[in-house]
Order: structure tokens, then C-alpha cells, then sequence
């Protein structure tokens, strides 16, 4: 050995070294702030005032009685269910549908993936014209194909302006649940599958007692990615109706930024990032868990 | 009696008009953009039909409006991606070749940045960026770019960092490789399939991202093209075709970057969660 120091004191001096400037990074721009945040949340501050009121909980329970954040509120549970059901649901189906051996996957995939691969600004910009109130291309093609009574406000009847938002997100969003997955199914030995055909089972008994299973990892993936998704949805409401009308199709991160920077009533923005934050850790934290866990039985 | 035998059995025949279906539907909102932004005004409301002519003007005028951001979001996406890349890569080489104490700890620390709401550190960044002297520049959105992008970077590249076999390091120690030696001349280059990887999702990331960007900037001079798109679509009275033309613009990039890279766009998004 070459090393001046021991092999064990030049490790030790290495990880410090390396992990230096990432982690003072990540415990400026992470914990700081959070902690920040979590104080502004128990003040009044507009933002430039020299100084912040303590307020105790007011913040809080203004919210809890402001209607817009109840409807916001409950929009994140929609999406919650939205996202448990259709993005995965959709990419599973388009997985095993190309799993099935086609030629020219490819072609496929990318068709797929493309709308995932572009920024939601984008995606916001190509789907308000397609909803266009009126004369607009949904409306359009609903009226050429004999179906006049099935036209709408997409984005501006507040009966369904939320499902719009989501048909849209299932386009923009669905090509990373659909790699996930099938990734996970090119994991599958093709001989398991050989096998209980051989033995004379039948597509459908196939998927449920070897594929379904088999899919679990990418599964824990998936439900992770929407779980999530549902809390952090922002950017596409934002650019597409703004949380309106009124407030019909706000989310919590919607919200946050109104009363944050439009209306600069950061302690009650605040609050509602700490309600954000809550809301995360509750439904990420077990896989954050099981993760690490994870990973800590590899490297035993 | 072979010959009688279709080439395509019914299932196989079955799984193609699906997928030919779905493939459409897809297709379907990037068509549109395209048809509408080869349209003069007087046919932009017949969205049923195809242009008469080839007409260029939107794109022109599309340009013309974002031209300013297509610039800044270069300027802020080619910096950062490389900056976040370098920084990811440093806390990957230990958690990927060492044992030490808290190892677990960072591992879940990391995992935790990469789900964390934005809104919830909101308020405090724009205030910390502002007291650095760096609100509405394109240097403080690197900054912020590489901070918030260590979580995606460190854990990608650790995954890929990780399959680099352990007796590499123990050869090059004995040959005298330093540790830093190591990392350098061993693990970067090795590593280059999993650098490339983190290099394109940054770049696609950064290129498509809209909050930090609309929090942190205010001004023309450094508003990236994503808050610029946004504020053309949110107009009163939008004009469609140039505003499609806009968006065929910015999003081309990106669609160039994903048709040639497509591997390391898959490889990576997968290689972060393993």
C-alpha cells in the first residue's frame, strides 16, 4: 500500500471531502428553509415589513375556514385518486401491449414518451387551444362526428374543468408510468411465462399469477410517482386555467403561490406549505422507508 | 397446408390495431399544434382542416416573442446541467463506493429531497436568492438548479456509479491511485454512460422547469422561455397560430435531445430508482 495514511483514514477523508459541498448545498437550500418556513407559518408578514407579528395559529385556522382552500384541498384528493387509477392503469395496458412482441416497439415507445418529454408550459399551451369554448377542436371534432350535444366549456364549466385538466395530464404524464412498467416486464424471464403456457395457462391467468406479480417493484415505483404526484401537481393548472374558474380547479400548490406572491400574505403561504409538507411525508414516507431499507440489505 | 395459415394470428392483429389506435390518439395534440401553426389567420378556425398553403408567418412571429427566452433558457440549461452533473457526481462516489457512518442517513435524506413540495421551501429561497444579490438572474437559477438537482443527480449517478465492481478500486489502490486519483481517472470515465444520462434529464429538466423560473425572475433579460410561453398563453385574447408556432419552437429542442438520446432518457429514469 502506496497510501500515507492508512487505507481507512484517506476513506474517511475522502467521503468527508466529497460529500463537503453537496450537503452544505442540500442543508441550505433543504433544511433551512423548511425550518423557515414552518416559523413564517406561526407569523403575519407581507414580505417587506422589517418585522413579523407572532400569531400562533391564526394562519392556520384562516385557512382552514377559507373556501378556496377547501376546494383546493379536495382537488389533491381527486387527483390523488386520478393518479392511482390512470396513469398507471394506462401504462401498464401500453406495456404489455408492446411487451406482446410487436415489431416496430419503437415507433411505439417514442409515441408514448414524447408528450413526457416536453415542458408542461408546452403541453398547458397545445391543450387550451384543443378546449377552446365554441369553435374550438374538441368542440369540432365532437360536432363532425354527430355528437353537437356532447360540446362544452372544457376548461371554463367548473362542472368538469378539473377532469379536463386531467385528460391532459394522462397524455403529458403517462410515458414515464409506461417505461416503468414496461421495464419492469422486459425483467420477466421469458421461460416462466413459456412454461405455464406449456402447462395450458390461459393470457389472463398468466397475468395474474406470474406477470402482475413480477411487476411488483415497478408497482412500488409507480404508486410512489403518483402518490407524490398528486401533492406536487402545479405547473399544468397553473398555465391552463390559473385554479380557475374562480377557484374550481385550484390544488394546494396553486394555492400556496397566490396567497404567497400575489397577495403576499406569506405566513398564511407558509402555512400552507407546511400543510404541503405534512401531506408528502404522509404518503411518501413509507416508501422513503422501505427505500432505504432496501438498500441497506443489498449492501449488508 | 401452411400457406393457408394467416401471417398474423388474431391476437397478434388485435394488439396491433390497439396500439395503432392509442398511437393516434397521441399523436393527436402535436398534430393539431403543427396544422394550426402552418395557417394563415383567416384559416386558423377552421380546426378541422388542413392549411391551404404553406404559411411561415407564425412561426416568424413565435420567435420573435420568445426569442429573448429561448436565449436565457440556454444560457441558464447548459451551465447548470453541467454544474448539477459535477455536484451530483461528488456525493455519488462515496455513496456508491464506501461504507461510512451515516451512510444510511444521507441515502434517506437524498431520497426525501427528491419528493419534497417546492411550495413548502418557496417563501425562504426567494428571499435567500434575494439577499445573494441574485433575483432575476440566470446565475442564481444555476444555483438553484444545482442545489434542488442534487437528489436526482447523486442518486442516479450512485446507481450508476454502484456497478462499477469494487475490485477496480482495490487494483488501482495497489497501483497507487489516491482516492481522489480514483475518482477522476477511474470512476468518470468508467461512469460516462451514467454521466451522459444525468447530463440529458438535467438538461431536460432544467429546460422544461416553470416554478423556480417564475418565482425567482421578473425581467426579460433573464426570464427563461418556459415563463415566457406561459405569460403569451395566459393573454386575454391569445393568438393561436404564432402562439402554436411558440411552442413547436421551445418544445423542438427537447424532441431533438429525446429522438437522439433516447436510450440514456430511458436508462436514467429507470437507473434512479434501483
Amino acid at each position: 500500500m502506496k497510501f500515507g495514511l492508512g487505507f481507512r483514514q484517506e476513506k474517511s477523508l475522502a467521503t468527508m471531502l466529497f460529500l463537503a459541498v453537496p450537503l452544505s448545498l442540500f442543508a441550505v437550500f433543504f433544511f433551512y428553509p423548511i425550518g423557515y418556513t414552518l416559523y413564517l407559518s406561526f407569523h403575519e408578514w407581507n414580505g417587506i415589513s422589517p418585522t413579523m407579528n407572532p400569531v400562533g395559529f391564526k394562519n392556520y385556522l384562516n385557512i382552514a375556514k377559507s373556501p378556496h382552500f377547501r376546494t383546493a384541498l379536495l382537488n389533491n384528493g381527486k387527483w390523488f385518486i386520478f393518479y392511482l387509477l390512470f396513469p398507471p392503469g394506462l401504462g401498464l395496458l401500453l406495456a404489455l401491449l408492446i411487451n406482446k412482441g410487436v415489431k416496430k416497439g419503437g415507433i411505439f415507445e417514442t409515441i408514448f414518451f414524447l408528450p413526457n418529454a416536453i415542458t408542461l408550459i408546452a403541453v398547458a399551451c397545445i391543450w387550451r387551444w384543443l378546449y377552446t369554448p365554441g369553435y374550438g377542436v374538441f368542440n369540432e371534432i365532437l360536432r363532425r362526428v354527430g355528437l353537437p350535444g356532447w360540446t362544452q366549456n372544457w376548461l371554463g364549466n367548473p362542472q368538469i374543468a378539473t377532469y379536463s385538466v386531467m385528460i391532459a395530464v394522462l397524455w403529458a404524464e403517462v410515458g414515464v408510468f409506461f417505461i416503468i412498467y414496461f421495464a419492469g416486464l422486459r425483467n420477466i424471464p421469458q421461460a416462466l411465462i413459456d412454461a405455464a403456457k406449456l402447462d395450458g395457462a390461459s393470457s389472463f391467468k398468466i397475468f395474474k399469477y406470474i406477470t402482475w406479480p413480477m411487476l411488483a417493484p415497478s408497482t412500488v415505483i409507480v404508486v410512489a410517482f403518483s402518490v407524490i404526484g398528486a401533492i406536487k401537481i402545479f405547473d399544468l393548472i397553473y398555465a391552463l386555467t390559473r385554479g380557475g374558474p374562480a377557484y374550481f380547479t385550484s390544488v394546494l400548490a396553486v394555492f400556496m403561490y397566490e396567497v404567497s406572491f400575489n397577495r403576499f400574505q406569506m405566513g398564511q403561504g407558509a402555512a400552507v406549505g407546511v400543510i404541503l409538507f405534512l401531506l408528502a411525508a404522509a404518503v411518501i414516507g413509507p416508501y422513503l422507508i422501505y427505500s432505504t431499507r432496501k438498500v441497506e440489505a443489498v449492501r449488508q | 397446408m401452411k400457406w393457408l395459415r394467416p401471417s398474423l394470428s388474431f391476437e397478434k392483429l388485435t394488439i396491433y390495431l390497439l396500439l395503432i389506435f392509442f398511437a393516434l390518439l397521441f399523436l393527436l395534440p402535436t398534430f393539431v399544434a403543427i396544422n394550426t401553426a402552418f395557417k394563415p389567420p383567416r384559416e386558423i378556425w377552421e380546426v378541422t382542416s388542413f392549411p391551404s398553403q404553406v404559411y411561415l408567418e407564425n412561426f416568424k412571429e413565435g420567435l420573435y416573442k420568445i426569442r429573448r427566452g429561448l436565449v436565457n433558457s440556454a444560457l441558464l440549461a447548459f451551465p447548470a446541467m453541467l454544474i448539477s452533473t459535477f455536484i451530483g457526481s461528488l456525493a455519488a462516489y462515496p455513496l456508491s463506493q464506501f461504507k461510512f457512518r451515516g451512510d444510511t442517513a444521507v441515502y434517506f435524506l437524498l431520497l426525501s429531497g427528491m419528493y419534497i413540495p417546492y411550495q413548502t421551501v418557496l417563501i425562504p429561497l426567494f428571499f435567500i436568492i434575494r439577499r445573494l444579490g441574485l433575483y432575476d438572474t440566470i446565475p442564481g437559477l444555476w444555483l438553484v438548479h444545482t442545489a434542488y438537482g442534487i437528489p436526482f443527480t447523486t442518486l442516479i449517478l450512485r446507481n450508476f456509479f454502484a456497478t462499477v465492481p469494487s475490485e477496480l478500486m482495490e487494483a488501482a489502490a495497489l497501483d497507487g491511485c489516491s482516492l481522489i486519483g480514483y475518482y477522476w481517472k477511474i470512476l468518470l470515465p468508467v461512469g460516462r454512460s451514467g454521466i451522459a444520462a444525468t447530463l440529458i434529464l438535467q438538461f431536460r429538466a432544467i429546460w422544461n422547469e416553470f416554478l423556480f423560473a417564475l418565482t425567482l425572475t421578473q425581467s426579460a433579460k433573464s426570464m427563461p422561455v418556459t415563463v415566457r410561453l406561459q405569460s403569451f398563453v395566459s393573454m386575454t385574447e391569445v393568438h393561436w397560430g404564432p402562439l402554436m408556432g411558440a411552442t413547436l419552437i421551445t418544445i423542438l429542442p427537447i424532441i431533438v435531445v429525446f429522438l437522439v438520446f433516447k436510450r440514456y432518457f430511458v436508462t436514467g429514469l429507470i437507473g434512479v430508482y434501483k
